[in-house]
């Protein structure tokens, strides 16, 4: 019975069972005391749905959400690993490395056992590519342990 | 603005994250208000509601880049809010009578609406009566006015589910409804 007065109040109600709570409601007192009492609670619900935030709260929270951002990127900043420092300082050690290499070759006379400096140069540029792959890497990392470890500090 | 007038994406996220102005009230206007009545469904007083809801959506800003754009930002923070509002409960070792914490003192400066504070005193005690998760699923079907599908996304829950939960809450409410509402 209860049942069928909350679909007929959500307006979810087969036309039958509309049909069926308005010849109850005219026919049997029961029902409607139920009825009434239903619609009573559904008011009330209604009345407190939306529980509107105080004008001051509201202002305080714009404020402290600024700040929390302000301090947020500054932490951010801080906390991930400076990728711009670790590109920059790479392209500076090839640049140094090239030059070291081209300055060496060009003073001593080449010897025939010893790999080219083409290839010394190449395996050099290779290690720092790789260095800085794999720093760049340990950076997305870190920034990953960061994020899990938010997430899991917040649903804990 | 409504929420759903808002579009959530990675443009929104990093003006929101730049600290833009318009954004950040957009935000407490529609997710701030809305984690505010999921933490004060749970919580039933202004106060603990406030500092709940202040609480999470701290949490969110601090983790806003977890969260993953193509599902519902306003699920994400309905469980940010709820959980944070369980915690506190747990924290503040709310006692096990929870009417007696029912906000009194200041309803009317927590909602102009409200025309009676007597009436939202009893309700608010009525609803006392039931579990968390039955509470909020009965808070959140009001507040996002009887949309079953919008309630689906933010708890998670199959519609029959809801239903059923929806179902026994609305039955316990009217167990104690009398004597709430004879009391208006």
């Amino acid at each position: 019975m209860e049942e069928l007065i909350w679909k007929y109040i959500d307006n979810t109600c087969t036309d039958e069972e509309r049909e069926s709570v308005v010849n109850l409601l005219n026919t049997d007192a029961e029902f409607r005391k139920s009825y009434e009492l239903i619609v009573d609670l559904e008011d009330q619900l209604l009345s407190v749905a939306k529980i509107t935030m105080r004008p001051d709260f509201k202002t305080q929270l714009v404020q402290k959400v600024a700040i929390e951002l302000r301090e947020q990127k500054v932490s951010i900043k801080t906390n991930i690993l400076p990728i711009k420092w670790i590109i920059g300082l790479s392209f500076v050690a090839v640049a140094i490395i090239i030059y070291a290499v081209t300055i060496i070759k060009s003073a001593e006379p080449s010897i025939t056992f010893m790999p080219s400096m083409d290839e010394k140069v190449i395996s050099m540029i290779g290690m720092v590519t790789s260095g800085f792959i794999m720093l760049t890497l340990l950076d997305a990392i870190l920034k990953k342990v960061q994020q899990i470890k938010r997430i899991t500090g917040l649903l804990a | 603005m409504y929420m759903q007038d808002l579009i959530i994406d990675n443009t929104w996220i990093r003006l929101l994250l730049k600290g833009d102005r318009k954004t950040i009230h957009t935000f407490i206007e529609s997710y701030g208000q809305f984690m505010y009545n999921v933490c004060y469904k749970i919580l039933l007083n202004t106060s603990e509601a406030e500092e709940a809801s202040q609480d999470a959506i701290m949490k969110a800003l601090k983790a806003i880049e977890s969260y993953d754009i193509r599902s519902s930002f306003k699920a994400w923070c309905y469980t940010i809010a709820y959980r944070t509002a369980i915690d506190y409960r747990r924290k503040i070792k709310y006692t096990s009578d929870i009417s007696t914490s029912i906000d009194i003192a200041h309803p009317s400066k927590a909602d102009d609406e409200v025309n009676s504070n007597e009436t939202k005193q009893n309700i608010l005690s009525l609803l006392s009566h039931l579990d968390e998760e039955a509470r909020t699923i009965v808070s959140l079907f009001y507040l996002e006015e009887k949309n079953i599908k919008e309630l689906m996304e933010i708890t998670g829950l199959s519609e029959s589910n809801i239903k059923i939960k929806l179902f026994r809450a609305r039955k316990e409410l009217s167990l104690h409804a009398n004597k709430y509402f004879e009391k208006i």
